[in-house]
């Protein structure tokens, strides 16, 4: 049966058609996974469902009914919710505040004072948390819950409001392997009930173990829709890509130099408080672990951005930064895993951000040479592949894959010694994905040392010459590149 | 065109403005009239070239009207006491350095937002100015001094100010971290921008720019009035944020915020010229600020 059915949907930004004429339908009892790059519409064809965004063409019917177009209350009362990348929960209240936010159950004391049927609520949270096999008490606040309860909480509110449809974007990103194990359960259980998912993920492992359909969308149309049985994992990629890509990693030719950086005993309470890695010229050392292991800390405190204690050495001298300009300045520079959020300036242009760190190369006496900087920023464009209509175009229109370049272009302007990159292939398409690889084996070969924390085991395992693995804030164990298995490394990675 | 129109919008708005009163009055363009204009306003452009660099890293400044008052007090002291012109204006920029110090330590150290700090430093500022002299007015100020506040001077030294905030803003490091930081806090400080720092010297330098704008104001009036500047704060923060300056950081200019204020400035004197009663000028100026802020909402979202 059919539950969602999307007609001729178009839509254009600024003469620029993102999506041209889509049709796209999700049945009941039904996982749809939606693929493409960056770019390709997705997020357009999401918004415009969810009310978000008004199509210029088309039509949405949901269950029999008109959807509201533009209406994203109607739309959520309608029966489609969404579960964004980013959750919009309120911290400071409960979960099961947070399940009926909006839609509480409400009384009347003696026909006039409006009251909360708070102890209603809770319970009624709680069965619907059960239900999703969370262990989860709905009178915990949010804010100390981990960004895979978070997610079950937006779950739980989906279904509290009757959602038919579920829509979710890229929900294993910031997850671990058993976060999204877990996940996926809950999926097919909601599923076998007859909800329609919408799964959204650049991830296809995740697409062939959980999707019963599939939608490519490239350049805007809609380029298969096909049952996801018995589907090529090439041919899918072609179709996302247009083109054949290897999805292979680049071979990696290891030839480690001297020690870069150094440290034992690193700590910062509570995030983590005991890590200790050694990386070499020449190397990729990946950082693997659970989200909330304490890695991305770890980084931060690497690169000056979070006081921490211990023996920190960078080219055998004592190193402990005191802000990222300080470890800037020594040659060790940290790349986000949240572009939007810390890396980009989303006002500035391709141009702008680029030069920002080392902008005082380009000074004489203090005034800024407007050619030279440019000169060098086009030079850097060209050498990461930055892939924009002109330099002063605003960063924040470009792809993901090309903000990670434009990212790697700045920190890269004067070589620094050591690179701390943070999920650095997180949202980008599979063609940037396989750039961004060749990018890191070239700078390695000649001679940057880069720590990589990743939480896609193949990326750490296909990239990394040494894995090092963390747990509750310890480093619990390395391994060569021969002896990194899936096993192990989750092995190290899971307490017990 | 819309883009075009988004980003120039009070260029083209002065224009039209200055081209209605000229067909629709014979009053305002003379020479006089026009001197007059820009020299009124000349005070307010000069404290908004500062709350430019403040407003660009989204923060605001609501003390620099009662700096005006401090330190065209303290000069005009400096001056009757025979200390001489230098001694005199350079102790009027030192007052304005010295709270907008006092701004930005407690902004970056105590990490209070900007609109509390300042505004307690405006009551702070303006009770000083008032206890200098026991609220009585400093005259009988050299003749030489009063050369400063008059029209082409003035416009020299504007002109000046506007020169060189824009050579900061577009051609130095400095500048380019001001809208960074502005842009994004979090991700100007992970790329290595010294945000702290940055914050601090942009309260100073908006300091400064309050203090110089007092001394010219002491030499207007050839005296030291305390309750010279009240309310120039907020005619400073209509200037920039008419010019164009997002309120939300990151995003203005320079020279949107010279028109600005000049844009305000020409309404006031277009209103009187076609008589508009006070209460009826307020109204529209409070209109117009807020049509100013809501273009940007609509900049910001688009």
């Amino acid at each position: 049966m059919t539950l969602l059915a999307a007609t001729n949907l178009s839509k254009s930004y600024a003469g620029v058609r993102v999506l041209d004429a889509v049709d796209f339908d999700v049945r009941a009892g039904e996982i749809h996974a939606l693929l493409g790059e960056n770019g390709a519409g997705k997020s357009t064809l999401i918004k415009i469902l969810a009310g978000a965004v008004v199509p210029d063409t088309g039509d949405v019917v949901l269950d029999a009914g008109r959807l509201p177009i533009g209406d994203p209350l109607a739309v959520r009362r309608a029966g489609l919710s969404v579960v964004y990348q980013e959750f919009t929960l309120v911290p400071e209240l409960t979960v099961a505040e947070n399940v009926f936010l909006g839609r509480e159950r409400a009384g009347t004391f003696l026909h006039v004072l409006p009251f909360l049927h708070r102890a209603e609520m809770n319970r009624a949270a709680q069965a619907v948390l059960d239900e999703l096999g969370i262990h989860v008490a709905a009178t915990t606040i949010v804010r100390g819950l981990s960004v895979a309860h978070q997610q079950m909480v937006e779950i739980a509110r989906a279904l509290v409001s009757d959602a038919k449809l579920l829509v979710l974007d890229e929900p294993s990103a910031t997850l671990s392997h058993t976060e999204v194990d877990r996940l996926f359960a809950v999926l097919r259980r909601l599923r076998d009930r007859g909800l329609g998912i919408i799964y959204i993920s650049h991830r296809l492992e995740e697409i062939f173990a959980l999707a019963d359909r599939v939608t490519v969308l490239r350049d805007g149309r809609t380029v298969a829709s096909v049952p996801a049985a018995g589907l090529d994992r090439a041919v899918l990629i072609r179709w996302m890509v247009g083109r054949d890509v290897s999805e292979e990693f680049p071979a990696r030719h290891q030839s480690p130099g001297a020690v870069v950086l150094e440290a034992r005993g690193l700590a910062a309470p509570p995030r983590f408080s005991d890590v200790s890695l050694t990386v070499r010229e020449g190397e990729i050392v990946g950082l693997a672990g659970l989200v909330g292991a304490g890695r991305t800390s770890t980084a931060l405190a690497l690169a000056g951005a979070l006081p921490a204690k211990g023996d920190v050495r960078v080219n055998g001298r004592p190193a402990h930064f005191t802000s990222p300009a300080d470890a800037i300045a020594h040659g060790v520079v940290y790349v986000t895993e949240d572009r939007k959020a810390q890396g980009l300036f989303p006002l500035m242009g391709v141009d702008a951000n680029i030069t920002v760190t080392y902008l005082s190369m380009f000074a004489r006496a203090g005034v800024l040479s407007l050619a030279r900087e440019h000169t060098a920023a086009a030079a850097a464009a060209r050498e990461y592949d930055v892939r924009a209509a002109t330099l002063t175009q605003p960063v924040a229109t470009l792809s993901g894959g090309n903000q990670q370049k434009v990212l790697l272009a700045r920190y890269m302007l004067k070589r620094p010694t050591l690179v701390v990159l943070d999920e650095p292939t997180r949202g980008v398409d599979v063609g940037a994905r396989a750039e961004i690889y060749g990018l890191m084996n070239r700078l390695t070969a000649e001679g940057l040392a880069i720590v990589m924390i990743s939480s896609d085991l193949p990326e750490v395992l296909g990239m990394s010459d040494r894995v090092i693995v963390m747990r509750e804030g310890r480093t619990t164990g390395e391994l060569t590149r021969a002896e990194a298995t899936p096993e192990r490394v989750m092995a190290l990675a899971m307490a017990g | 065109m819309r883009s075009w129109l988004s980003k120039n919008a009070i260029f083209v708005a002065l224009a039209v403005e200055c081209l209605v009163l000229a067909v629709a009055t014979d009053a305002f363009f003379t020479v006089d009239n026009l001197s007059n204009v820009l020299r009124q306003n000349a005070f307010t452009a000069i404290l908004a070239a500062g709350m430019t660099f403040v407003i660009l890293t989204a923060g605001i400044d609501l003390s620099v009207g009662s700096i005006v008052g401090l330190s065209g007090m303290i000069c005009a002291d400096v001056l009757v006491r025979g200390h001489g012109l230098a001694a005199g204006v350079a102790v009027g920029l030192l007052v304005g350095l010295g709270v907008g110090v006092v701004n930005g330590l407690v902004i970056t150290k105590v990490k209070i937002p900007p609109f509390i700090v300042t505004l307690a430093m405006m009551q702070v500022v303006r009770g000083a100015a008032f206890k200098y002299t026991d609220a009585r007015t400093i005259s009988g100020l050299p003749v030489s001094f009063a050369v400063l506040g008059e029209s082409l001077p003035t416009f020299g030294i504007t002109a000046a100010v506007f020169v060189l905030a824009w050579l900061v803003l577009t051609r130095t490091p400095f500048g380019r971290h001001v809208y960074a930081t502005g842009g994004n806090p979090e991700a100007a400080w992970l790329s290595g921008i010294r945000v702290k720092r940055l914050l601090f010297a942009v309260y100073a330098l908006c300091g400064v720019t309050a203090g110089l704008a007092g001394v010219l104001v002491a030499s207007r009036l050839s005296a030291g009035y305390p309750r010279a500047g009240e309310f120039y704060e907020l005619d400073a923060i209509a200037a920039v944020v008419v010019g164009g300056t997002s309120l939300f950081g990151g995003r203005g200019s320079i020279w949107g915020t010279l028109a600005g204020a000049f844009f305000i400035g020409i309404l006031n004197n277009g209103l009187n010229l076609f008589r508009v009663s006070t209460y009826d000028q307020m109204i529209v100026k409070g209109a117009v600020l807020l049509a100013a802020a809501s273009l940007d909402r609509w900049r910001a979202s688009s």
